[in-house]
């Protein structure tokens, strides 16, 4: 086990941040369907809209989008979701070395209708604007 | 998505507290009656005044009866539970029962020594620890059930890079509990008590693992078995490291015996010895085990480099630091050897479905250790400050007295020779002694020695124990109202 580090570790409270951006993609703290809190990028793969902002559907399997009221597997945002360890309020998320590639990841927080009441705090906290509540990377 | 087999393996990895727990979830009584049955045993009475230190008797570990009888174990504790009185009782009794699979002898010829021997192991006893034990483990590992959790996709490439990063994080560690020694009022004494904190693990060090090289899986088993020998010295009983250890503490003035501090552990010191059992006497926890593992020895290799340090700088350049510096170099070629000979092959044969395990054992040890060290900074910390907060604790003594503040007084009459097996008040309390004086014991060594009008400040869950010196003693022990109780904080 002597390789070089790729993947890239990001700590953090939920106090400090709820997203995280990688390059163009952003990834929200969700919870989904009473599982494990999840980092998911929440671009709606129909024309980019927010679904970290969308309502989850009763039927629980589907979100809606905020823009155009597309109703998006929450299979799909699942599938998108980073390797993610909960403690409490304190994070990790190992972002691969495919996601990695061009700047350092970077923290921030925004609002969020899919955080669940357990990430209350982190639901609150206003649209975060370029340049706003960053964090930097903690990566190693 | 899961595959059939995928699904298969988790569910049999996963924690199950047992029908015997479900059973005794709904018949508690059972259990407090079989466990008062194995509490009964005469090697685990409270501590005659004598024992404050327990010398040449590995089987003598006094446990508190009558605290043992009102305790509940059926639930969980939490988190911040781990330092209280209950986790204190049920840590040394799970010690208990799992050191009762270890062999230990009488260090000399003696009735005690053989009569207790026979105690320790007879058939019954084991049988009645075995009954209760998977509600202990219950009580005090369930919460890292929800504790710790997990999302993503959690690959073998992805669990190696977050692996790999704890060398960094480890190599940038703050040394918390170091730092707080060599701060501490007498760091001689603070350095001390930590070795003894380190004892109840180091002088048997390594037993849990050999539950794991037992039985045949593969060449799994025989990698692992190469670090129990490196552990073990290579057969050669000078350089196996509960040996080194037993140098260490000699060098500090300190006795070697198996559990001679007995009194003196933390809960949480003895919690880490307890996990290592925990998911090693349990094999459905093997993954586990091996996360836990992979968490120790990198770890290690930076700690016990700048414990090294600490110890020369507090204890003066003759303390024998061999077992630190042993592994600060061989825990380098374990820490690879866990990961590239046991974790990677596993992967590679059973697939992601194992990642999961493998992840909880290395984040649960991790909690662990970090509350264990939080535990052990508090306790210096109480010790330091037991003498500076005495004018504080003697001022609110003056108000509960002149009747302006109502607390009640809970009054004890103990005669002489009289001690408590040490433990922990949930509550902040006062000890106002009335008539008679006792010995009063916040960490091992010598006693502060208590007499009529002498107020001590007892924060919430913190260790101590005493001893009546006179025919009898009169002590008050109020409970501290959580306002002012943070006064007492604010003047530590």
């Amino acid at each position: 086990m002597s390789s070089v580090v790729r993947a890239r570790v990001v700590d953090f409270t939920l106090r400090e941040a709820n997203c995280i951006r990688v390059g163009q993609t952003r990834y929200v703290v969700a919870q989904l369907k009473g599982g494990p809190p999840q980092m998911v990028d929440t671009r709606c793969p129909h024309r980019g809209g927010p679904l970290h902002l969308g309502q989850i559907q009763e039927s629980g399997d589907r979100i809606v989008c905020p823009m155009h009221r597309l109703a998006i597997p929450l299979a799909r945002l699942e599938r998108s979701a980073l390797p993610m360890i909960v403690r409490r309020d304190r994070v990790t998320v190992v972002v691969p070395a495919a996601e990695n590639d061009a700047e350092a990841p970077s923290l921030r927080k925004i609002l969020t209708t899919i955080g669940g009441t357990r990430f209350a705090d982190s639901t609150t906290g206003g649209l975060a604007q370029e340049g706003v509540n960053e964090f930097g990377s903690r990566g190693h | 998505m899961n595959t059939p087999i995928e699904s298969y393996i988790r569910s049999a990895l996963q924690f199950d507290p047992g029908l015997r727990y479900e059973l005794f979830a709904q018949h508690p009584d059972e259990f407090k009656h079989y466990l008062q049955l194995y509490a009964e045993n005469p090697v685990f009475e409270d501590a005659q005044d004598r024992e404050v230190l327990i010398e040449n008797n590995p089987f003598r570990r006094p446990l508190r009866l009558h605290d043992i009888a009102r305790q509940d174990f059926t639930g969980r504790l939490d988190k911040d539970g781990l330092t209280s009185n209950l986790a204190l009782s049920a840590n040394r009794i799970l010690l208990n029962i799992y050191e009762s699979d270890l062999l230990f002898l009488p260090p000399a010829v003696s009735e005690t020594g053989w009569r207790d021997f026979a105690r320790f192991y007879d058939p019954t006893s084991k049988v009645l620890g075995e009954i209760v034990r998977p509600v202990l483990e219950n009580h005090l590992f369930g919460f890292l059930e929800d504790e710790i959790e997990f999302s993503g996709p959690w690959t073998a490439n992805v669990l190696k890079d977050y692996f790999l990063s704890w060398h960094d994080t480890c190599r940038s560690a703050s040394g918390e509990v170091a730092t707080a020694i060599l701060a501490a009022n007498n760091p001689r004494e603070a350095a001390r008590f930590f070795l003894i904190q380190l004892a109840g693990d180091y002088l048997t060090e390594a037993s849990a693992m050999g539950r794991n090289v037992l039985g045949n899986y593969g060449s799994g088993l025989s990698e692992l078995f190469k670090v129990l020998i490196d552990e073990y010295g290579n057969g050669v009983h000078e350089a196996k490291h509960s040996t080194l250890y037993e140098g260490t503490l000699k060098s500090a003035g300190l006795h070697s015996g198996i559990h001679t501090y007995w009194q003196f552990y933390l809960p949480t010191s003895i919690l880490l010895v307890n996990y290592f059992h925990y998911v090693s006497k349990n094999h459905s926890r093997y993954f586990r085990y091996l996360g836990a593992l992979y968490n120790t020895e990198v770890s290690l290799i930076y700690a016990t480099k700048s414990q090294s340090e600490m110890l020369r700088t507090a204890l003066g350049p003759a303390v024998d630091t061999r077992y630190f510096d042993e592994h600060t170099h061989i825990d380098r070629f374990h820490g690879e050897m866990a990961f590239d000979r046991l974790i990677s092959p596993a992967v590679e044969r059973y697939g992601t479905a194992i990642i999961p395990e493998i992840l909880r054992g290395f984040e649960e040890w991790r909690l662990l250790q970090a509350a264990a060290d939080s535990d052990l900074v508090e306790q210096i910390r109480f010790f330091d400050t037991i003498q500076s907060t005495r004018v504080k604790a003697e001022q609110l003594y003056g108000t509960i007295r002149s009747g302006a503040l109502q607390v009640d007084l809970e009054t004890f009459v103990e005669g002489f020779g009289e001690r408590s097996t040490t433990h922990i008040h949930d509550d902040d309390r006062l000890l106002v002694i009335e008539r008679g004086e006792m010995d009063f014991w916040p960490r091992h060594g010598d006693p502060m020695h208590v007499r009529p009008g002498d107020v001590l400040f007892i924060p919430r869950t913190r260790l101590h124990g005493s001893v009546v010196t006179t025919p009898e003693c009169v002590y008050h022990q109020p409970i501290v109202p959580a306002g002012l109780a943070r006064d007492f904080q604010r003047a530590q």
